[in-house]
């Protein structure tokens, strides 16, 4: 069979850069408490890390996720600053994390496509800019440091409400050290027509990443986001543990597409999670390419009638790598709907395991769910796993669950090759098939990334 | 603690009928029993009621076994049993090798209650079931008792044919019943398995069922009784191009407690399975489905395919469903499937234009559900399922 190749390697170049500040490795109080100083926060936010610490203190590691046990906390820098200024131009920014972005293309798909961009280098967010015209429809976007400084009312009226520091041990972590991230206001009915866009970059080693975004879509707004990552890569681990909270308020929709592309040593421990209000409409399209650990989770709780959830996911795992990604679908309310649907491709040992949850609790009639897991697994070293979980206690509940593994099969190349098409190329387009679906929800632009990103290597063939 | 196990050995039972090895084996077991924790959840969340409702706790055991003995806990009524087929009983079975061999037979397995209950039991069956003849046989395993501890194991032969009806029943309210089931199918044997549990409704049951196969096997599984079920299926399949086939029926209402665990791994080479649950749910009725298939690293071509399937008949019912695949080989096909549903207003309202009744209707839907997925080429067992 042809060689799949993930070409990821691409993002995988370094910057020397003069840090103005960089914490030593180890995580204590104090840590957390000359952080929040460095910010300048007021005491609620401080108070808020401490318990989150306190809680992350207590809290045993994850036994159920594999690989994790290999994690060392002790040896992770958890901030480290490039730049102290914020800017609004891309010639305002220092040149050596200019050039970063340049290579990553951001100012470019800026120009073309976005209707703002956030770039986060290491610890803080180093530029971000929206257009005026949006800026006129009241729409916030800026990073969530001076979104605590310029917007305390919503910030404090939101922030935590959806993913609380004591949800789960990387949740706490994150709430004890969050720094930058994005925050986002759209007003009732306004529609944002052109995405926005956070680049999330660890150019140091051993470094923690920590950012936080929050998303407060009002009654009827329109919205899409998207993030991408990437890291340099070292011998040593990285970790990076956000958290993103959504709040889609009766009508709107939310979309948030994800294009992870973590190094290979990057430990990718992500709670993000979705409140749905009365008709609201919430899109996770989350694909997971890079890092040596995902632990992740997109979730959407619907919390009022007619609220609906779209998750899809696509995972590839090449040698080394366990992409343990998956979905939560909660419905909370009657008439909700949700569709979850994951795709799969493990590769030269690679691991990808699909985990999910679907409850309807009794009250909740009429509502509906449906789960596909589709799994690619190219050789006998790579494994896959799916871990559908369905949980139902309302008798009017419509539940269906479709899972498959398999490889890609004789008839499929033959019939490509009964059509003059050479064996990799047959194997490229039937891929590029596969996760059509995802591919097919990205903006044009994006698209093309992705599938570059996604290169399939046929040249060096095995029989 | 150590004291339930001499309890054990010193109880009341003819224990000079009992030979040195499986003495040796029980003890064996006892330890591993000892040294597990109680059932987790592998996904979530602990199964923290496992120990309250499932296991009577060690004092309560060690009155019982003292008090009582457990050697005359299960009738055994062979209804029908043709030629090439044989019995022992398992606590007295001697030392040949083979019976020794699929007694003391480990599988990959690892369950706390699977070893308390080859520690513990009092009673069992060895039948084995010849090569070259059809062998057929009928049976029903009644408990006398308030407890049973058992171990029966069926060993289908190279070349045999067999049809077993296994009937499952107690007499006393509040029982707790333990059971192990042992299979072994060999090379070129077909085993048509029919199991029928219907325990008085407030008994608690644990039943393991393993299955270890190089043959062809088709189970066929209605459950209707008892209060607090776990039921386990470990099925193996071990040689090239076993087949595996499983239809388990589930009937749930009341305040039924019901817990069923399929594991269904593929070892040989171009092994193939089919599971397929249907289980309907009716007024406080809980149920729990838990699906996992594995396909090791070396079962080439392997096929699996798995369906669970619930219909929810009552405002208060519940229906977890937990299905996994785990997959660590690449030529191979799994798909999983699943579906809760309630009943189809439509189908109601057509059988009400053809003036049937509602507690008919609802019979005829319910039926035509548990049934849909049964492919069953024998007749006569497909009347006695929908008898059932």
């Amino acid at each position: 069979m042809g060689k799949l190749e993930i070409k990821a390697d691409r993002y995988d170049f370094k910057e020397d850069i003069d840090y103005k500040m960089r914490f030593p490795n180890g995580l204590s109080e104090k840590t957390i408490k000359n952080l929040s100083d460095i910010k300048g926060e007021p005491n609620w936010m401080k108070e808020f890390r401490l318990n989150a610490y306190r809680f992350f203190s207590r809290r045993p590691m994850p036994s159920w996720i594999d690989g994790l046990d290999q994690l060392n906390l002790d040896d992770i820098s958890y901030f480290a600053l490039a730049s102290e200024k914020k800017s609004t131009s891309w010639d305002e920014v220092p040149q050596k994390i200019k050039d970063t972005y340049d290579k990553l293309g951001i100012p470019e798909a800026e120009k073309k496509a976005l209707g703002g961009v956030e770039a986060m280098f290491d610890s803080t967010v180093v530029y971000n800019n929206v257009r005026e015209e949006l800026k006129k429809e009241g729409i916030i976007f800026c990073d969530t440091d001076s979104a605590v400084k310029d917007y305390p009312e919503l910030v404090k009226k939101y922030f935590g409400k959806v993913v609380s520091p004591n949800d789960n041990k990387f949740a706490a972590l994150n709430s004890a050290l969050w720094s930058g991230g994005s925050f986002i206001y759209v007003p009732k009915g306004v529609k944002v027509k052109l995405p926005l866009q956070a680049y999330f970059r660890i150019n140091a080693a051993n470094l923690g990443q920590f950012e936080r975004t929050l998303i407060i879509a009002d009654e009827g707004a329109d919205v899409t986001y998207i993030e991408g990552c990437s890291a340099t890569t070292y011998s040593k681990e990285s970790l990076h543990a956000a958290v993103v909270e959504i709040i889609a308020m009766k009508g709107a929709h939310v979309k948030y597409i994800t294009i992870q592309n973590w190094s290979s040593d990057v430990y990718n421990l992500v709670t993000k999670r979705a409140f749905a209000y009365e008709n609201a409409y919430v899109e996770w399209i989350d694909a997971n390419v890079g890092a040596k650990l995902t632990a992740k989770y997109p979730s959407v709780y619907m919390l009022e009638p007619g609220a609906k959830a779209n998750i899809l996911s696509i995972a590839f795992a090449d040698k080394d790598q366990h992409q343990d990604a998956g979905a939560k679908a909660v419905h909370l309310a009657p008439a909700t709907s949700s569709v979850i649907r994951s795709k799969s491709i493990c590769l030269n040992g690679g691991r990808t395991t699909y985990r999910g949850l679907v409850k309807i609790p009794r009250g909740s009639r009429d509502s509906s769910t449906s789960v596909t897991c589709d799994a690619l697994i190219f050789d006998d070293y790579s494994r896959t796993d799916t871990y559908p979980y369905m949980e139902i206690s309302e008798e009017s509940a419509d539940v269906s669950h479709e899972a498959s593994v398999g490889k890609i099969g004789d008839d499929q190349r033959l019939y490509m090759e009964s059509r003059g098409i050479p064996e990799n190329e047959g194997i490229n387009m039937i891929v590029l098939g596969f996760v059509g679906e995802f591919v097919k929800e990205l903006p044009l632009e994006f698209a093309l990334e992705f599938n570059r990103l996604i290169k399939i290597n046929m040249e060096n063939a095995v029989g | 603690m150590a004291d339930l196990f001499k309890s054990y050995i010193d109880m009341k039972l003819n224990m000079s009928s009992i030979p040195r090895w499986l003495i040796d084996y029980k003890q064996k077991e006892f330890k591993e029993f000892r040294s597990m924790e109680f059932e987790a959840n592998p996904l979530f969340k602990k199964d923290s009621e496992a120990r309250e409702k499932v296991f009577l706790n060690e004092g309560e055991l060690i009155d019982f076994i003292m008090n009582k003995g457990l050697d005359k806990t299960v009738d055994y009524r062979f209804n029908k049993k043709s030629d090439g087929v044989a019995y022992r009983d398992i606590i007295s079975i001697g030392d040949d090798d083979m019976s020794r061999s699929l007694i003391e037979y480990q599988d990959n397995y690892p369950d706390k209650m699977r070893h308390l209950n080859n520690a513990l039991f009092t009673t069992g069956k060895l039948i084995d079931l010849r090569d070259d003849i059809s062998g057929e046989l009928d049976l029903t395993e009644t408990t006398k008792d308030k407890l049973e501890i058992s171990k029966d194991v069926f060993h289908v032969e190279k070349g045999s044919q067999s049809r077993v009806i296994l009937e499952f029943t107690n007499e006393m309210e509040n029982a707790r019943i333990y059971k192990n089931v042992d299979i072994f199918t060999e090379e070129d044997s077909k085993l048509t398995m029919f199991i029928r549990q219907n325990f008085r409704m407030e008994t608690i049951a644990l039943i393991n069922i393993g299955v270890h196969s190089r043959g062809d096997i088709e189970i066929i599984s209605v459950d209707t009784g008892g209060k607090i079920i776990r039921y386990k299926v470990y099925a193996e399949l071990l040689s090239g191009n076993t087949n595996y086939k499983e239809n388990k029926i589930m009937i749930c209402n009341g305040n039924q407690d019901i817990d069923v665990t399929d594991f269904v791994r593929h070892v040989g080479k171009g092994t193939k399975s089919v599971v397929n649950f249907r289980a309907s749910a009716d007024e406080e009725a809980k149920v729990v489905i838990k699906d996992i298939i594995t396909i090791e690293e070396g079962a080439d071509n392997s096929d699996a395919l798995l369906s669970s399937n619930g219909i929810m008949l009552g405002e208060n019912t519940k229906i977890n469903s937990i299905p996994a695949l785990e997959i660590k080989t690449s030529n191979v096909k799994a798909k999983h499937s699943a579906s809760t549903r309630h009943i189809d207003y439509q189908n109601e309202a057509y059988c009400f234009s053809r003036g049937i009744d509602e507690k008919e209707t609802k019979k005829i839907i319910i039926n035509g559900f548990l049934l849909g997925g049964l492919e069953l080429k024998d007749e006569a067992l497909r009347e006695r399922i929908e008898m059932n």
